[in-house]
């Protein structure tokens, strides 16, 4: 499909431990912002997020989307680069 | 409509497993996605019943009148053979949404059954037709077995047993190695009756020596190897005579 970005790569490269919410892809200062609002500060929580939706596109765009106003593509990435993370480190 | 807010986590998950939909936990952070979705799947439910498709066809047979009540039985199993491959391609979701809401229709909607009756059996029909004309359209020349299985006869392999290549490719010249090494010794075959000739003379002088010994055998073909012998003698002397 389309090409992954260095953001992806660098996230799903090694266990995310305590990096920011910035640092998945997809979501930028903007979005990084609006979400730790919502107390999703780390991208540990919005792992978290992801799993309890047990993993599910179609549930975890649509929560990026309401949460933090992600547009397709964002959540996308987002979406991509999670379980990508999940297929390697879970 | 039922309340989604008003529906418990339980009740909400139960209901969304209705639709096929394995919820996750319901919690505060996802309880109003579950409930968005169910509100879809309701939604693109009632669609589908609005749009009087065969699932409601399945539960008029019930309130049919006496005159189909004969073509009901027949047509109900069909139907829902039928149901299930038309729903195949469609996507898991709405497949098991038309068939839970059949089931949900069942038990509250009767009386509406009555009055889709007459739509509905005109869409049985049609519904009916294609299914059935698919395979005959297909095969129009097949006869109908008893038990619906065609089989027909598998084009033969070339080159198989009964078979041969050379058959197949009457065209070829067929210069193998081997009929050309037959070709060349059939060429050496000629002299071979040569070599026939000259063994039997070969024989006949050694019948001529060893009747020049002094032994003599006592059986009756001595008789005739004498007459052979002297006759044998005869050309000789008139040969080397000559």
């Amino acid at each position: 499909m389309s090409s992954t970005s260095q953001k992806h790569k660098d996230f799903v490269a090694e266990p995310m431990g305590e990096k920011s919410v910035m640092a998945l892809a997809g979501i930028g200062e903007v979005l990084g912002k609006r979400l730790e609002e919502k107390g999703f500060d780390k991208a540990y929580v919005v792992l978290g997020q992801f799993l309890v939706l047990r993993k599910d596109e179609e549930l975890f765009r649509e929560w990026l989307k309401d949460t933090c106003g992600a547009n397709t593509k964002q959540q996308g990435d987002c979406y991509s680069c999670l379980r990508e993370w999940c297929d390697s480190f879970l | 409509m039922v309340d989604l807010g008003l529906l418990t986590d339980d009740q909400l998950k139960a209901k969304l497993l209705q639709y096929g939909v394995k919820a996750g936990p319901i919690l505060a952070s996802t309880r109003f996605l579950y409930e968005k979705k169910l509100k879809r799947l309701l939604d693109s439910s009632a669609q589908h019943k609005i749009n009087g498709t065969a699932d409601a066809g399945l539960y008029s047979d019930s309130e049919e009148e006496d005159d189909e009540e004969q073509d009901s039985d027949e047509e109900q199993d069909s139907e829902s053979e039928q149901l299930l491959s038309e729903t195949k391609p469609r996507t898991e979701t709405s497949k098991t949404a038309s068939r839970d809401l059949t089931r949900l229709d069942k038990d509250t909607m009767t009386s509406k059954s009555l009055c889709l009756t007459s739509p509905s059996s005109r869409q049985k029909q049609t519904i009916r037709e294609p299914a059935s004309d698919v395979l005959s359209e297909m095969f129009p020349d097949a006869e109908r077995t008893p038990t619906g299985i065609f089989a027909t006869k598998r084009r033969s392999i070339k080159g198989a047993a009964g078979r041969p290549v050379q058959f197949k490719y009457p065209e070829l010249p067929l210069l193998s190695p081997t009929i050309l090494e037959r070709q060349e010794i059939q060429q050496r075959l000629v002299p071979l009756w040569v070599q026939v000739i000259v063994f039997l003379m070969v024989v006949c002088l050694l019948y001529i020596i060893y009747s020049c010994m002094d032994e003599q055998l006592s059986s009756p073909f001595t008789a005739l190897l004498d007459g052979l012998h002297e006759s044998a003698l005869t050309c000789i002397s008139s040969f080397t005579g000559a």
